[in-house]
C-alpha cells in the first residue's frame, strides 16, 4: 500500500487557501471561488481515500459533491447578482447593516 | 359521570373561547351565548348533584400535568357532597346572573368582551370548587382573582376603577402567599397534593405542621374571602359593573375561602388552633364590618360591607368545626345577596348610575317589584322567619354556642341587629319616605329580562332555607348532606333550649328592623336620628369614617412602600441601572451581553472567523490529545 | 448484489406525497395568473396537510429502504410531524404576505417544500453521504428563500450572509464525511458504531476529529456557539414566515440528524462528545440571552432567543438517556406554537417592505389589538419557561434529565439563563402593556391566514402546556436508539 499522507496534505492545504480566503478576501466571487476550493478538496480527499482503500463509492460520492458545489455556486452567483443591483458593488463588507 | 362532570366544568369554558374569538361577530348574541353555556353547565350539574345526593363520590383524575418519581400533579375533578353543592350554587346563580347582564349590559361598549370574561370567571370558579387537589384548586384561586381584578377594572377608562383593580389584586395577592406557602407545605409533608391522600394522612402528621399549614391556608381565605385585615379590597371592586360585583363580590369568588376551610376540613379538625383563629377572625369581621354599614349612603358599598360581615360569619360556621351551618349559610347568602346586589343594579340602572342614597327615597312607587324583590332579601339577610337566612344564621349562632363560644355567639347576635337595621335603613331610605330623586330623572321598572332572575332569585331566598334547613325526623337535610364529606369536627360541649336561641335571633333581626322604622318612617324621625348621633358622636364618627382603617393602612403600609420605591428603587436602582441599559437582572448580565454583543460586528469575514477558530479549537484540542 | 423492489419505496411514502403536490404547484403554476398565485399556497397547504395525516397514519411503523440509506421509525415520524405543522403554519403565514410584499412567485412554494422534503429525508438516515445531500438541499432552498425579496437590502445582506457562512460550514462537514468514509470505509452510522466499538486509540481520536468537523456543519445549521453568528442577521433580514420556518423545521431535522450522529455513530465515544457539548450548551445559552438582553428589533431578539433555546435543547442531548432525547423532540414541538406564534405576532404589526421589526412598534398594543397582544403575552410567557406554558413543560424535562445524569451545575447554569432571558421577554410584554399608547402608523395586517396563525399559536402553547400527557409521551417514547 502507497503512502496517501503526501496527497491528503494537499488536500488540507487547498482547504486551508480555501478558509483563509474566505475569511480574508473582501470581494463576492473570491469568496465564492474560496468556497469552491474548500468543497473540492474535502471531494479530493474522498477520491485519494477512494484510491487508496480500493473501494469506488468514494468517487461516486464525489460526483456527489460536486454536483452539490455546482448548484451551490449557482445560488451564490444569484445573490451575487442581487448584491450588485441593490448596491452597486460586490464587497461582502459593504454588506453589514445588520450587526450587534 | 366523570365526563360528565368534565363537560359540566368545560361549558363555561367554551363559551368564554367563543366569545373570546368571535366577539367581533357575536357582537348582539354574546350575551345569549354566555348564558346558553351557562345553562348546559347548570342542566348538567343536576344529575350530578342528584347522583352526589344520593351518596356517591366521583374523583377522577384526567391526566397528569407533570409527572416526577412518586410525586405527581393530576388535573382531576371530584364530585361529592361539599362540592356539589357548590355546584348547583354556582352554576345556578352565574346562569341567573348572566341573563340579568343580558339586560343590564346591553348597549355597553365591549359587551362580548365582558361574557368573555364572565365565562372564564366561572370555569375558574368551577376548577377552584371541583378539582380534587390542592393545585387544581390553587389554579382555580388564581383564575378567579385575575378575572376579578379585569372585571373590577373593567371600566378602565375610569381611574377609580383601575385604581379597585389593582388595589384587589395586589391585596388578595398578599393572602395568595399564605395559600402557595400551605400548599407547598402539604407537598413537602404529604409528598401529594390529592385531597384523599393528605386527608388520609393527615393525623400522621405532627400537630404543629398541620396548625403552620391551616393557618397559611385560611391567610389565603383572609384574602379572598375579604376578612380583617384584607378586606379593604371589598369595597372598592364595586366599582365593577353589578352583575360583577353580584357574582364575583358576594356569591360565589369571595366564599372560595369558605369553601376551602370546609374543604379542608379534615386538616383543621386536627388543630383546633386553626379553627380558633379561623372563627375569631370570622367573628370579629362581622361585627367590624357590620359597624362600618351603618353609616354609608353608597348603596353598593352596604352591600360589600354587608358581604364582608355575612362571610364573617360562614367563618364564625367553619370555624367552630360546624362545618355544615358554613356551607348552608354560603348558599343561603349567595341567594340573598346575588338578589339585593342585582335589585341595587336596577335601581342603579333606573337611575343612570347614581347610587348616593341620599338622592332615591319614595322609589316604592316608581319600582315596585324590584322594592317587592329587595324587601325579600332584606328580611332574609335580617334573619325573619321563615326566609332562608333565618335557618342558616340560626344554626351558625346555635351551633357557635353548643361548642362553647358563648362570646362569639354574642358578638353574632349583636351582629344580627346590626345587619337587620342597616338593611332596613337601605330599605326605608331607598324605596320609602319622600322622593329626593333630582330633576330630570325617571326612575322607571326593571325590564323583563332583569325582572325574571330577580323573581327567581327571590323565590329561591325564600324557600331554599326552609326546605334544606327545618329539621325533619331529627335531623336536618343539608347538615345530614355536607356531613357526608366534612363532619362536624368537635363534640357538642352545651345544651342550650332551641326555641329560646331562635327567639333571640328572631327578636334580635325584628328589633333591628323596628329601630330603622323608628329613625327612618315616622315624623319625629330625624330629631331621633340626630339625638342618637349627639349622645354616640364619637362613635358615630369612628362608623363613618370606616374606623380610617384605609388611612392607617396607607400610613403603614403604602407610604412606606412608596418611599422606598420612589427613594430607593427608583432614584438609585432604576435610574442607575435602566438607564444603563437593564435593570432587575443586574449589571453583570447585561454589561457581559454588552460586551459580548461587540462579537457580532456584522461583517461576514469576522463570522467565519467564529466558525473557524471554533473548528481549530476544538479539534486542535483533540489533535493534542493523539500527540 | 444489491437489489430495489417496490418495498423499499415505504420510507419515502411521505416524502413521495409532498412530491408529488410540489410538482404539481410546478405545473400549474405557468398558468396561474400573477394576482392569483395565492391558489398555489393553497395547494401547498392541502400538500402538507395531506402528507401530514398519511405520516400520522403511518406513525409507529418501521421500516428501512434502499439498502438502509432511508428509514422510517417513530422518531423520524415525529419529526416529520413537527415539520409539516411548522410548514402549515409558515404558510399559513406566507399567504397574504407575499402577495403584500410583491413577491408572489409561484416557486415560492416549491422551494419552501423543496426545502422540507429534504428535511423529511434528512431526519430520516444514517447514511453520511445521504444526510450530507439532504442538508446541502435544503441550505440552498434556504438561500434562495432568504434572498426571495430581491430589491430588499437586508435581505440581500442576510442571504449573502447565510450562503457564506453555509457553504463554509458545509465544507466542514464534507471534510469530516471524506474521512470518516477513508477511516471505516462506510458512511452508514450503524456500521461506523460498530467498527469504532473495537478500533485502536488513533482511530478513536481521528474518528472524533472528524466527528466534531460534522458537528460544525449540523451546528451551524442549529445555531450552536460558535456557529451562531449568522442567525440574528438571517431571522433579521428574511421576510418574516420564511424566519420563521427557519427558526424551527431546519433546527428540529438538524436536532434529530444531531442526535443520531451523537447517539449512534458516535456512542463509543460518548465521554467525549459530553463534555464537548457541555461547553457549547453553556456557551450557546449564555451567548443567546445576554445579547438578546440589548435588542431593540423583535425578529433579531427572536434570533438570538432561538440561539438560547437551542442551548437548552443541547441540554437535554448533553443529558445522554432517553429521557433527554425524548424532552428535546418535545421541546421542538412545543417550540412549534411559541416561536411561531411570535413571528406571526412580529408579522401582524410589520410595515409594508419593512424587513425589521422594533419592539418599541408593540407599545400599547395590548390594549389596541387585545387578541394579538394576549397572545404575545402567552408566547413570551412560554419562551421565558412560565407554567401552565408548553415552554415550562418543555423545559422541565430537559432540565430534568440532565438532573437524572447529574449534571447540575448545567442545570444550574440552565436556570440562570431562564431567569436572564426571563427580562427581555416580560419587557415585550412591559412594552405592549405599561409603556403607554400605540403608534399611529402602526396598524395590524389584516390577513385571516395570519390571525389564524396566531391562533394556532396560542392555543397550540396553552393547550399542550395545560395537557402535555399524550404527546409527551409520544415524544419520549419515539426514541428508540
Amino acid at each position: 500500500m502507497e503512502n496517501y499522507v503526501p496527497f491528503l496534505m494537499v488536500a488540507f492545504i487547498l482547504f486551508a487557501i480555501g478558509a483563509i480566503g474566505v475569511l480574508v478576501r473582501r470581494n463576492f466571487f473570491v469568496v465564492l471561488m474560496s468556497l469552491e476550493i474548500m468543497i473540492n478538496s474535502a471531494g479530493l480527499v474522498f477520491v485519494i481515500l477512494s484510491y487508496f482503500s480500493g473501494t469506488v463509492s468514494g468517487q461516486v460520492f464525489f460526483i456527489f459533491v460536486a454536483a452539490v458545489a455546482a448548484s451551490e455556486t449557482a445560488v451564490g452567483l444569484a445573490i451575487a447578482v442581487l448584491m450588485y443591483r441593490v448596491r452597486h458593488t460586490v464587497d461582502v463588507t459593504e454588506f453589514s447593516m445588520m450587526k450587534r | 359521570m366523570e365526563w360528565l362532570l368534565l363537560l359540566c366544568v368545560l361549558s363555561p369554558a367554551v363559551g368564554c373561547i367563543i366569545n373570546g374569538l368571535f366577539g367581533r361577530w357575536t357582537y348582539r348574541a354574546a350575551g345569549v351565548i354566555g348564558s346558553t353555556f351557562l345553562g348546559i353547565s347548570f342542566a348538567l350539574a343536576v344529575p350530578l348533584i342528584i347522583y352526589a345526593i344520593q351518596g356517591h363520590v366521583v374523583d377522577y383524575s384526567y391526566y397528569h400535568w407533570i409527572v416526577s418519581g412518586k410525586f405527581t400533579v393530576p388535573f382531576g375533578l371530584r364530585l361529592d357532597s361539599l362540592s356539589a353543592m357548590m355546584l348547583g350554587v354556582v352554576t345556578f346563580v352565574s346562569f341567573m346572573i348572566h341573563i340579568y347582564a343580558i339586560g343590564y349590559m346591553g348597549g355597553h361598549k365591549g359587551y362580548a368582551r365582558f361574557f368573555t370574561y364572565l365565562n372564564l370567571f366561572v370555569f375558574a370558579m368551577l376548577l377552584l370548587c371541583m378539582g380534587n387537589n390542592y393545585l387544581t384548586m390553587f389554579i382555580g384561586w388564581e383564575g378567579v382573582g385575575f378575572c376579578s381584578y379585569i372585571l373590577i377594572g373593567y371600566y378602565y377608562e375610569k381611574k377609580t376603577a383601575a385604581d379597585a383593580g389593582r388595589k384587589a389584586f395586589v391585596t388578595t395577592r398578599i393572602g395568595d402567599i399564605g395559600f402557595i406557602v400551605g400548599v407547598l407545605f402539604i407537598i413537602l409533608y404529604f409528598g401529594s397534593v390529592k385531597f384523599t391522600d393528605v386527608f388520609a394522612q393527615a393525623h400522621m402528621i405532627s400537630p404543629a405542621i398541620i396548625t403552620i399549614i391551616t393557618l397559611a391556608l385560611f391567610l389565603g381565605a383572609i384574602g379572598k374571602s375579604a376578612q380583617f385585615p384584607l378586606y379593604v379590597w371589598l369595597p372598592d371592586a364595586m366599582e365593577g359593573p353589578t352583575p360583577v360585583s353580584a357574582l364575583i363580590h358576594a356569591a360565589t369568588m369571595v366564599t372560595a375561602g369558605v369553601y376551602m376551610v370546609a374543604r379542608s376540613a379534615p386538616l383543621y379538625a386536627l388543630s383546633p388552633t386553626g379553627s380558633l383563629v379561623v372563627a375569631s377572625v370570622g367573628a370579629f369581621t362581622a361585627l367590624f364590618a357590620a359597624t362600618m354599614a351603618l353609616t354609608h349612603f353608597d348603596l353598593k358599598r352596604i352591600l360589600a360591607y354587608s358581604t364582608i360581615s355575612q362571610i364573617g360569619y360562614m367563618m364564625i360556621g367553619v370555624g367552630v368545626g360546624a362545618y355544615w351551618t358554613g356551607m348552608f349559610h354560603l348558599m343561603t347568602h349567595a341567594f340573598f345577596k346575588a338578589l339585593l346586589f342585582l335589585s341595587a343594579g336596577a335601581v342603579m340602572h333606573a337611575m343612570h348610575g347614581v347610587l348616593d342614597m341620599r338622592l332615591m327615597g319614595g322609589l316604592r312607587h316608581k319600582m315596585p317589584q324590584v322594592c317587592i324583590v329587595m324587601i325579600i332579601a332584606s328580611l332574609a339577610i335580617a334573619g325573619i322567619p321563615p326566609l332562608s337566612g333565618f335557618f342558616s344564621k340560626d344554626v351558625i349562632l346555635s351551633e357557635a354556642l353548643m361548642l362553647g363560644h358563648p362570646i362569639i355567639w354574642l358578638v353574632g347576635v349583636v351582629t344580627a341587629f346590626m345587619t337587620a337595621f342597616y338593611m332596613f335603613r337601605m330599605i326605608f331610605f331607598t324605596f320609602f319616605g319622600e322622593s329626593r330623586v333630582p330633576e330630570g330623572m325617571h326612575p322607571h321598572e326593571a325590564p323583563s329580562v332583569m325582572l325574571v332572575p330577580l323573581w327567581v332569585l327571590a323565590v329561591g331566598s325564600i324557600v331554599i332555607g326552609g326546605i334544606l334547613g327545618v329539621k325533619v325526623h331529627g335531623h336536618i337535610s343539608i347538615e345530614h348532606f355536607i356531613s357526608l364529606t366534612s363532619p362536624n369536627a368537635f363534640p357538642i360541649v352545651h345544651k342550650y333550649s332551641e326555641t329560646l336561641l331562635i327567639i333571640i335571633s328572631i327578636i334580635a333581626g325584628v328589633l333591628g328592623i323596628a329601630v330603622a322604622w323608628l329613625a327612618y318612617i315616622p315624623k319625629g324621625a330625624f330629631s331621633f336620628r340626630s339625638f342618637v348621633v349627639r349622645t354616640f358622636h364619637p362613635l358615630y364618627r369612628c362608623f363613618f369614617n370606616l374606623w380610617w382603617v384605609d388611612e392607617i393602612y396607607n400610613f403603614l403600609f403604602c407610604r412606606p412602600f412608596w418611599h422606598v420605591s420612589e427613594r430607593f428603587l427608583w432614584k438609585a436602582v432604576d435610574v442607575k441601572v435602566i438607564d444603563a441599559g437593564v435593570d432587575d437582572v443586574g449589571r453583570v448580565a447585561g454589561l457581559t451581553g454588552r460586551a459580548v454583543r461587540i462579537l457580532q460586528t456584522g461583517f461576514i469575514n469576522n463570522y467565519a472567523c467564529w466558525v473557524s477558530a471554533g473548528a481549530l479549537i476544538i479539534c486542535g484540542w483533540y489533535l493534542l490529545k493523539i500527540m | 448484489m444489491i437489489s430495489y423492489s417496490l418495498v423499499d419505496f415505504r420510507p419515502i411514502i411521505p416524502e413521495l406525497v409532498l412530491l408529488f403536490f410540489t410538482f404539481f404547484i410546478l405545473f400549474i403554476d405557468f398558468a396561474i395568473p400573477k394576482a392569483k398565485k395565492k391558489i398555489n399556497g393553497f395547494i401547498a397547504l392541502i400538500g402538507v396537510a395531506v402528507t401530514l395525516v398519511v405520516v400520522l397514519s403511518l406513525y409507529g411503523s418501521s421500516w428501512t429502504g434502499f439498502n438502509n440509506m432511508i428509514i422510517f421509525d417513530k422518531a423520524s415520524g415525529f419529526v416529520n410531524i413537527i415539520l409539516l405543522l411548522t410548514a402549515f403554519v409558515a404558510i399559513l403565514m406566507s399567504l397574504d404576505f407575499i402577495k403584500r410584499e410583491g413577491i408572489n412567485f409561484g416557486e415560492y412554494y416549491v422551494i419552501l417544500l423543496f426545502s422540507l422534503i429534504a428535511m423529511q429525508v434528512f431526519c430520516s438516515t444514517y447514511n453520511l453521504i445521504v444526510m450530507f445531500l439532504a442538508v446541502e438541499t435544503l441550505s440552498i432552498s434556504m438561500y434562495i428563500l432568504t434572498a426571495i425579496k430581491r430589491d430588499g437590502l437586508r435581505s440581500i445582506e442576510a442571504a449573502m450572509k447565510y450562503f457564506i457562512l453555509g457553504s463554509f460550514a458545509s465544507s466542514f462537514l464534507v471534510l469530516g464525511i471524506a474521512l470518516i468514509y477513508g477511516l471505516f470505509g462506510t458512511v452508514d452510522l450503524l456500521r461506523v458504531k460498530e467498527l469504532l466499538t473495537g478500533a485502536d486509540s488513533l482511530h478513536t481520536w481521528i474518528a472524533l476529529v472528524s466527528f466534531v468537523l460534522i458537528l460544525i456543519g449540523f451546528g451551524f445549521k442549529i445555531a450552536a456557539f460558535p456557529f451562531h453568528a449568522w442567525t440574528p442577521d438571517v431571522y433579521e433580514g428574511a421576510i418574516t414566515p420564511m424566519s420563521a420556518f427557519m427558526s424551527i423545521a431546519p433546527k428540529a431535522a438538524s436536532f434529530m440528524a444531531l442526535m443520531r450522529l451523537l447517539v449512534v455513530g458516535m456512542f463509543p465515544i460518548q465521554v467525549e462528545w459530553v463534555k464537548l457539548l457541555w461547553i457549547i450548551a453553556v456557551f450557546t445559552m449564555f451567548f443567546g440571552n445576554l445579547v438578546a438582553l440589548w435588542q431593540k428589533d423583535l425578529k433579531r431578539l427572536l434570533g438570538y432567543s432561538s440561539i438560547a433555546h437551542a442551548g437548552y435543547m443541547l441540554v437535554g442531548i448533553t443529558a445522554a438517556n432517553s429521557l433527554g432525547y425524548g424532552a428535546v423532540l418535545f421541546y421542538l414541538f412545543g417550540y412549534i406554537f411559541m416561536n411561531l406564534g411570535a413571528f406571526s405576532v412580529a408579522e401582524y404589526i410589520s410595515k409594508k417592505n419593512v424587513e425589521g421589526c422594533l419592539i418599541d412598534d408593540l407599545r400599547g398594543m395590548g390594549y389596541k389589538y387585545p387578541l394579538a397582544g394576549a397572545a404575545m403575552l402567552v408566547f413570551m410567557f412560554s419562551l421565558s419557561g412560565v407554567p401552565p406554558t408548553v415552554g415550562f413543560i418543555g423545559k422541565y424535562y430537559l432540565f430534568s434529565a440532565a438532573v437524572k445524569s447529574h449534571l447540575y451545575w448545567l442545570v444550574i447554569l440552565g436556570v440562570i439563563n431562564s431567569a436572564i432571558s426571563a427580562y427581555f421577554y416580560l419587557n415585550v410584554i412591559v412594552t405592549m402593556y405599561m409603556k403607554g399608547g400605540a403608534k399611529e402608523e402602526v396598524v395590524s395586517f389584516p390577513s385571516p391566514y395570519l390571525r389564524a396563525a396566531i391562533v394556532i399559536g396560542a392555543v397550540g402553547t396553552i393547550i399542550f402546556g395545560v395537557a402535555p400527557g399524550s404527546v409527551l409521551n409520544v415524544a419520549l417514547s419515539s426514541i428508540v436508539f
